[in-house]
């Protein structure tokens, strides 16, 4: 997608201009209380990762890599990985826009309209509209293709019915992409067709789900008789399934190598903060402590070399491949190994903490969120069996419901 | 998934071919059981057709004129294939501080002799078993008017079965010092060795005649450290990705009950885990061998390729020879040969322990 080359004196203005930007407009990691440069899931932090967003796109720095006809910038990778260079140390609160700019926008650019590529990638990149990704469903949770929420036509509208769940930031999006069933006559991956709903539709109702965190920030969502525009079909009736497989690549590339060409503050933040843990209680000199500390930092650089790497590549005009599972399961091995270490070197303090004790806090909310990075975008196990069959070719195990009409499948 | 420019590719790709006919693996195999040998003009040879000898070495000196990001592509290939040739020993280790150092005059007819493939020669830094960084106290280079000799013993030395010359560390009253000396003026002694497709020995030197490469040295001595890292490094993923293609294929023809064992997920996650390693290894080690290209400072990047390399090699074979179960444990299959490379490669130049050490004081910790 990216149609500019650079000269060295291009970088170095534009290395600047982002230099200055930053300085103007973010707050420095090290000049914020800890607990500010956490980012949250709440309205209020919406607020505050719109502005920066507005700001960023209107000073010409969102998309870099994007089509400029579509609101983006067209510039390099190199210019991306300048920008990220720049964005270190800053606090970036990016995690609003990352179903948005990491998932739905992609696919939109790959499989949508011209007409809605126009209307919506813009408004995306500035922050305006946050999307959600409507896939998973009480019934369809590693065998999305398994969905049953129908959509029947009507007109010039398709009405949509059923339920979707563990759908990030459905409580403030302005749109959603859902993929639905659409004909259960056929085999279950050749039934499924792509949506763009607005979720201020009527029949839309949002239920947030408390995490075993205690955070929110994901949702239930039903539909009751949608009605949705014919226009607001993404690719081909009933080839749903082949976008799906593409917002769910770029899924993994998001979560495992973090953030969807938004910068990503400083290299190797989780290391940062347990190498200040083991400082602080005294164990920096702990030569067990130190091989462990070594190899948390090893692996998430590591991890941030496959990420840019994964986005070289993916700028280069290659699709997202199945690699995006590699940094989805890298990433979520380093988060169970950060939470243990942690515990680690808290002891008793990781269990039970004084009122005041700001930082225990803050780890048991880390340790109680890891499991669940482990399963977002597909568990470990689906990630095993996707490198194994489609990176390295392996048969897969027998299916009994591949090529039977989804109608006649066993479902709970 | 490869990021490489389209002209390290082709190289790749070409000295993949030569090896891949040359050094086949049951060639490596009868090679390492003795009941072969490799030719004797095969280096000088590869040295005139592909370049491979002086690949990294100046033309101005006869050679390719090469980066170390080449390098590190065509070691990839010697570490997929482990052809019994002097690539990491002498166009590698043995090359690199000649490169280093900036006595053009001292350097020249070592430089041309290599890049001819006419000579090898091997990197002399170990005194004994866990020094890393390497220490070069017991080795002592002494200056008799114009003319350097060196005494001392150095140990572990790759050197494919005996080097032309020996690149060693030695100290002198100011400070640690490069040095070359011929094969003709120390005593090898074979090392007994884990992996069977290349001879260590250490060398003893009673005043050696000696060429000074570099004096006062110790940032020189640094690089050549954190070079060779890198480029073991690079032979490793090698090494690592022939192991992932092994275990991929055989799980693709074997069947057992009824079923081609790979769709069993159980075997089909230990490929998959193996594919993580060995992809964000690979990216380490790239990433390293690109900075050594640039000429940027290596101390975590070369350390980091160690770890995530030995690592993913070591698991690697050792899951190749579960998945092909008690054939993978027979004298007659090559798995144990890629298992005893990577044990011995892991051990060689600081371990992964040593390396973790070297991150986190490399971090400021």
């Amino acid at each position: 997608m990216t149609t500019t080359t650079e000269t060295p004196a291009d970088l170095e203005e534009f290395r600047l201009r982002a230099r200055d930007w930053f300085a103007k407009n973010a707050k420095r990691i090290d000049a914020v209380g800890d607990g500010e440069a956490e980012e949250g899931e709440t309205e209020d932090f919406l607020v505050v990762a719109r502005k920066f967003q507005n700001q960023l796109y209107d000073d010409g720095l969102s998309g870099l890599s994007w089509p400029k006809e579509y609101g983006g910038q067209s510039l390099t990778m190199n210019h991306q990985r300048v920008f990220n260079e720049e964005a270190s140390g800053y606090v970036m609160p990016s995690s609003p826009f990352m179903v948005t700019l990491g998932m739905c926008a992609p696919t939109i650019l790959e499989y949508g309209t011209e007409e809605q590529r126009k209307r919506h990638i813009g408004p995306m990149l500035r922050g305006d509209e946050v999307w959600c990704q409507l896939f998973s469903e009480p019934g369809a949770g590693s065998d999305v293709a398994g969905l049953s929420t129908k959509a029947v036509r009507d007109g010039d509208e398709w009405v949509i019915n059923g339920q979707k769940v563990w759908t990030s930031g459905a409580h403030f999006a302005s749109f959603g992409l859902i993929v639905t069933r659409t004909n259960p006559d056929v085999p279950k991956h050749k039934g499924i067709t792509m949506f763009i709903v607005d979720m201020k539709s009527p029949g839309v109702t949002v239920r947030p789900l408390r995490q075993m965190s205690g955070a929110s920030g994901f949702n239930e969502v039903f539909f009751d008789n949608v009605r949705v525009p014919a226009a607001n079909l993404v690719g081909e009736v009933e080839k749903g399934w082949t976008a799906a497989i593409g917002t769910l690549m770029n899924e993994r590339v998001s979560i495992g190598a973090g953030g969807g060409g938004l910068g990503r503050g400083s290299g190797t933040p989780q290391f940062d903060r347990i190498v200040e843990l083991a400082t602080h209680v005294g164990k920096i000199n702990d030569s067990a402590t130190r091989q462990e500390l070594a190899t948390l930092w090893a692996k998430e650089r590591t991890l941030a070399i496959l990420g840019e790497r994964m986005r070289a590549s993916l700028k280069s005009g290659n699709a997202p491949g199945p690699e995006g599972s590699i940094a989805k399961l890298a990433g979520s091995e380093l988060g169970k190994q950060v939470a243990d270490m942690a515990m680690t070197l808290l002891a008793e303090s990781g269990q039970a903490w004084t009122k005041d004790d700001e930082e225990s806090m803050r780890w048991a909310t880390n340790v109680l969120a890891s499991p669940g990075s482990a399963i977002a975008g597909g568990t470990p196990e689906i990630m095993r069996n996707i490198l194994g069959e489609r990176s390295l070719g392996l048969p897969k195990e027998p299916q009994l419901d591949r090529d039977m009409p989804f109608k006649d499948i066993k479902a709970n | 998934m490869s990021v490489m420019s389209e002209e390290r590719e082709a190289l790749k790709s070409a000295v993949a071919d030569y090896l891949d006919s040359t050094f086949p693996i049951d060639k490596v195999h009868r090679i390492a059981n003795g009941k072969e040998s490799v030719p004797a003009d095969e280096w000088t040879k590869a040295a005139a057709g592909l370049g491979l000898a002086g690949l990294v070495i100046p033309e101005e000196f006869g050679g390719q004129g090469a980066s170390l990001g080449e390098l590190g592509a065509v070691l990839q290939e010697f570490g997929r294939t482990m052809a019994p040739l002097p690539m990491l020993s002498s166009a590698a280790l043995g090359t690199v501080p000649f490169l280093v150092s900036t006595d053009a005059a001292a350097k020249k007819p070592f430089l041309e002799a290599l890049a001819a493939g006419t000579a090898t020669a091997a990197l002399a830094l170990s005194e004994g078993a866990n020094q890393w960084p390497s220490v070069a106290q017991g080795t002592k280079a002494t200056k008799t008017g114009d003319s350097w000799t060196v005494s001392g013993k150095k140990t572990f030395v790759l050197d494919n079965g005996g080097a032309t010359f020996y690149v060693v560390t030695a100290s002198t009253p100011e400070g640690v010092g490069i040095f070359v000396v011929n094969a003709s003026d120390v005593t090898r002694e074979a090392l007994n060795t884990l992996d069977l497709t290349r001879e260590q020995g250490s060398i003893t030197m009673h005043n050696a005649p000696a060429t000074a490469l570099a004096l006062n040295a110790a940032a020189q001595v640094k690089q050549i450290e954190d070079l060779a890292v890198t480029l073991i490094s690079s032979e490793q993923i090698g090494g690592a990705d022939a192991i992932l293609k092994m275990m991929v294929d055989y799980a693709k023809i074997r069947a057992q009950f009824g079923r081609i064992i790979g769709s069993f997920q159980a075997i089909k996650h230990m490929c998959a885990n193996t594919l993580v390693d060995v992809e964000q290894a690979r990216g380490a080690a790239e990433d390293a061998a690109d900075k050594a290209a640039e000429g940027e400072d290596l101390t975590l990047a070369a350390s980091l390729a160690k770890v995530a390399c030995s690592q993913a090699f070591n698991d690697a074979t050792l899951t190749n020879i579960r998945v092909h179960g008690g054939i993978g444990y027979t004298w007659e299959h090559p798995a144990h040969l890629y298992f005893r490379r990577a044990r011995s490669s892991a051990a060689l130049f600081g371990t992964p322990e040593q390396h973790r050490e070297a991150l986190l004081v490399g971090l400021g910790y």
